[in-house]
């Protein structure tokens, strides 16, 4: 998939801004726009840093409540490890790219997405851009200050470990956008169905807990068909220098997942038909 | 006494013709509620995962062994189809937008009129997602939820029913001081879920915790009406009979409609319509 393809390139000899330009105006009028509502912005900050806690919290009171055992073979901040890799994964795709998904939603309900397709930009890049939310990199710190605390209850990761842990931490991303362009991809025939959320929130529930607890068929369609393992479970994994061959699986399984959700969701948006307009 | 009756039976017509209406418009998108049927069952099978690993090395946890543990989430993702609502939402996108303004002219209460629909909508939800989930749950798990007492779990999901509703429609009416009000309802179902027990049974949390929440309004939204239907309740070392905790469960949903009674009477009062 080539730049020009993704929109990433302005049109030659046009007044188009660049992508850098088209970026930082998105980020500025996000900000914008949450600003208006402080009272309002301050109480999301804070949900939203509550919230991400709260799977951390539920294996604090499972490890609390079992004298340690919680899930055999791992201790409680191996776990905690990959509960906050998933929350920094979260915390860094939800500003920059998961917007795209009510972006869509609205815009198709609505029927501006016409508005989006007549731009001289790709509709994806600008979906994209318009779903920018800067204040949404808050629920990095809950995610950052739980590394932080697992990582000091754990032996010191290897060079090698961290090397393929910042590897898999970037196809942890990809994986979340594909996410995005499989369940936006569906609202373009599945009209205003705002339940897609509750779908992310469902494939990224396993995400969050050792591949060990499942039973091995399950794992490996976590890993290869939906690989959500990669989200989390696979870079914590190689961090803790506990990873198996699951982890070389799901890279070009993660690759080939990507791709086949840039196919859907172009086959889906050339299925849109306008409403209201 | 006449006119009481009147009164009663002109609401109770109100109360199904918008029942009806809010249904059929519901239905046209049926297709969203069915999700459910993937969504609520693969919800519970993490769950049925997560406490398979965690049972795989002790018999019991909180007081509860596997199968009760099962059991209770299996009973809280049914109870919450049956008592779910976005009075809340609806309440705020009205203030918000200024269709508000319909309400006041109109000859029943705001809060008639979306109890009404949420009736209608929770029987569409029964037929759509409480029905077909109960079934999964049954023949999938093998975990066929049947009330140990059919009387006190119907009086207990009525209740748990009104009281979503008056907590949310309490959260909604919010939006007469604030513009927006996705941060305050976003953090309050954060934590109403939480203290309603549908994250975690109650009693895994700590004890003194557990008798705090005993006189918090949540644990009767799901937490009480979920162990009722399953026979035995118990919170913070607490030990009642199910009449004893329905009827605790009565006296909080009449406390909490009283609450949004005197939240909803400051609120109108600083109402100044606009849009509409």
């Amino acid at each position: 998939m080539s730049a020009a393809a993704l929109g990433s390139r302005a049109p030659r000899g046009s007044r188009v801004p660049g992508l850098g330009q088209l970026w930082l105006r998105s980020i500025r009028a996000s900000f914008a726009r949450r600003m208006a509502y402080r009272a309002d912005l301050a109480l999301d900050i804070a949900v939203t840093l509550l919230s991400e806690l709260v799977g951390p919290a539920i294996t604090l009171l499972i490890y609390g409540s079992t004298a340690g055992s919680g899930f055999p073979g791992w201790a409680m901040y191996e776990v905690l490890l990959i509960q906050s890799v998933f929350l920094m994964s979260r915390g860094l795709a939800f500003p920059l790219f998961m917007g795209l998904m009510y972006g869509v939603l609205d815009q198709v309900r609505s029927g501006r997405f016409e508005l989006t397709l007549l731009r001289p930009r790709a509709p994806l890049l600008i979906l994209v851009c318009q779903g920018i939310d800067p204040i949404a990199f808050t629920r990095l710190a809950g995610g950052v200050a739980i590394f932080a605390i697992s990582l000091s209850h754990l032996p010191s990761p290897s060079a090698m470990g961290i090397a393929a842990f910042v590897l898999f931490f970037a196809f942890s991303l990809l994986v979340l956008f594909s996410l995005a362009l499989f369940l936006s991809g569906t609202l373009f025939v599945w009209v205003g169905n705002g339940r897609v959320y509750e779908l992310l929130d469902l494939l990224l529930n396993f995400a969050q807990y050792p591949l060990s607890i499942f039973p091995r068929a399950f794992g490996l369609a976590l890993s290869v068909a939906v690989p959500v393992a990669m989200v989390s479970y696979i870079p914590a994994s190689a961090l803790l220098g506990r990873l198996d061959l699951t982890g070389l699986v799901a890279v070009p399984a993660s690759a080939v997942f990507f791709l086949l959700s840039l196919l859907f969701w172009e086959k889906m948006r050339s299925k849109y038909t306008g409403a209201d307009g | 006494m006449k006119p009481a009756i009147a009164w009663a039976k002109r609401h109770l017509s109100m109360l199904k013709s918008i029942a009806f209406v809010t249904y059929k418009e519901w239905a046209a998108y049926r297709s969203h509620m069915l999700l459910s049927i993937l969504i609520g069952p693969a919800f519970f099978l993490a769950q049925y995962f997560i406490w398979n690993a965690v049972f795989s090395a002790r018999a019991e946890v909180g007081g509860l062994d596997l199968r009760s543990m099962l059991l209770y989430y299996g009973t809280v993702t049914l109870v919450y189809y049956l008592t779910m609502d976005f009075a809340d939402w609806n309440l705020q996108m009205h203030i918000r937008v200024g269709t508000f303004l319909t309400f006041m002219l109109r000859p029943l209460s705001h809060r008639w009129f979306a109890l009404s629909q949420k009736a209608g909508h929770r029987v569409l939800g029964f037929l759509f997602e409480f029905l077909p989930v109960w079934l999964i749950l049954a023949l999938a798990f093998r975990l066929p939820i049947l009330p140990v007492s059919w009387p006190w779990a119907i009086l207990s999901v009525g209740l748990g029913f009104l009281m979503v509703f008056f907590l949310n429609y309490s959260i909604g009416i919010a939006a007469f001081w604030m513009t927006r009000t996705d941060g305050l309802r976003s953090i309050f179902a954060l934590f109403r879920d939480i203290m309603a027990g549908s994250f975690l049974p109650l009693t895994l949390f700590p004890l003194a915790f557990q008798k705090v929440l005993f006189f918090l309004p949540f644990q009767y939204a799901t937490y009480v009406p979920a162990k009722v239907l399953l026979g035995s309740y118990e919170l913070g070392g607490i030990s009642m009979s199910l009449p004893a905790i329905v009827g605790c469960q009565a006296a909080a949903v009449l406390c909490m409609w009283l609450v949004s009674e005197i939240l909803w009477r400051l609120g109108v009062r600083r109402y100044t319509g606009v849009g509409a």
